[in-house]
């Protein structure tokens, strides 16, 4: 019994020790001011006035009174039900879809390698759509050249040869969406590059040949351009 | 790789006719099918490359229900109902939709005995949780699945 005692006295030692002298003194003015609390702890309501009568004019009746009051909490709704509810099941409104990211690519995330069989696919379309060893040597190219301001351009491998900004000359990448104003290029750092068609050259080759597109010709939504008839122009500017 | 999308009519579209003398020519049209089949392929490919990136495939799905408005070409049954009409983006089950069987809703429960006991097929995308609901009917087949068979 003696050895237990003691060892409770080291565990004790050990991991109880006594509290700093600062927080003993606060603690013990602090009960001070309170009032000895053993006193009226019958209900807790009697130890709140209490608590309250040195702080406030009201008598004990109004004190009552005032904590017998019922203060109905907010309704505060869960995330679920905070969330706008659609009704229509099919269609998104424009809010969700920024929200969604459908009009933004991630800017890293998308690697130039992982984008090779799309590559390969995109060629592959081109030889099929151009027909290239009949049409090039061909005397009437208007047919081919039709077909390219009509073809899609998702998957194509682009190279910016001129422009008036010089900082996306030389910029190379595959394509992974083409909007009305932009060209919007996965380069082979792995990132994304927004280029705009306006003022800019590009280039890019199938097999044997090399093309030439002029941003500025080319200022049409993807969709719409394969329904416009390009008009042959005696210049072209950059 | 080259799957042909068929038009709305029901027999399938040839890409290119012969002439007389062997030298090929274009159907009208021939174009822009060319250009819904090359993305709904690419789309796939894109989705196996990049699948943390879904975003990607609704690219091509919008450009694909753009174009086929813009020119007025109708996409196949198969294809149309893999494009979600809510974000556009290809539908794979398993991986860019959660299907599910549900028994048919109250509302549209016919009276007869065989209407209760119908079923859906619901699919809902992952990304905007935009459901499609396909009635389950055993002996049912589409009219330009019929036509295909019958020619």
């Amino acid at each position: 019994m003696a050895k237990k005692a003691s060892r409770k006295e080291l565990a004790e030692s050990i991991f109880y020790e006594p509290l700093p002298v600062d927080a003993r003194i606060t603690l013990e003015q602090q009960s001070h001011i309170l009032g000895s609390t053993t006193k009226n702890l019958n209900k807790d309501e009697n130890f709140l006035i209490e608590y309250m009568k040195p702080k406030t004019v009201a008598d004990t009746e109004e004190l009552t009174a005032q904590f017998k009051k019922n203060f109905p909490l907010k309704n505060n709704k869960t995330l679920k039900d905070n969330k706008s509810k659609r009704t229509k099941k099919k269609l998104l409104t424009s809010i969700e879809k920024r929200k969604l990211g459908l009009h933004k690519l991630p800017k890293t995330g998308i690697k130039y390698a992982s984008l090779a069989p799309l590559h390969q696919l995109w060629v592959e379309y081109m030889e099929n759509n151009l027909n290239l060893e009949i049409s090039a040597t061909g005397a009437n190219k208007d047919g081919l050249y039709q077909k390219i301001a009509k073809a899609d351009y998702h998957g194509c491998l682009l190279m910016v040869t001129r422009s008036k900004c010089p900082s996306y000359i030389g910029a190379k990448g595959i394509v992974v969406q083409e909007t009305k104003n932009t060209f919007q290029i996965i380069c082979e750092e792995d990132k994304l590059k927004i280029i705009p068609k306006r003022d800019s050259v590009f280039t890019f080759n199938i097999s044997r040949w090399t093309f030439t597109l002029f941003g500025n010709h080319m200022n049409i939504r993807p969709s719409e351009r394969a329904s416009r008839k390009f008009k042959s122009r005696p210049t072209i500017d950059l | 790789m080259y799957f042909a999308a068929t038009n709305g009519g029901g027999a399938p579209y040839f890409i290119s006719k012969m002439n007389m003398s062997g030298k090929k020519t274009n159907t009208s049209g021939s174009d822009g099918f060319q250009r819904l089949n090359f993305l709904y392929q690419a789309s796939i490919v894109a989705l196996n490359a990049v699948p943390h990136c879904p975003q990607i495939t609704s690219v091509f799905g919008k450009n694909m229900i753009s174009i086929g408005k813009k020119l007025q070409l109708k996409l196949d049954h198969s294809v149309k109902r893999t494009i979600c009409k809510g974000c556009k983006v290809l539908l794979i089950p398993g991986k860019s939709v959660e299907v599910k069987i549900k028994p048919i809703p109250a509302s549209r429960k016919r009276k007869s005995r065989r209407g209760n006991q119908r079923k859906i097929q619901e699919w809902k995308c992952m990304l905007c949780s935009c459901v499609k609901q396909f009635v389950l009917n055993p002996g049912y087949s589409l009219w330009a699945e019929q036509n295909m068979d019958s020619t």
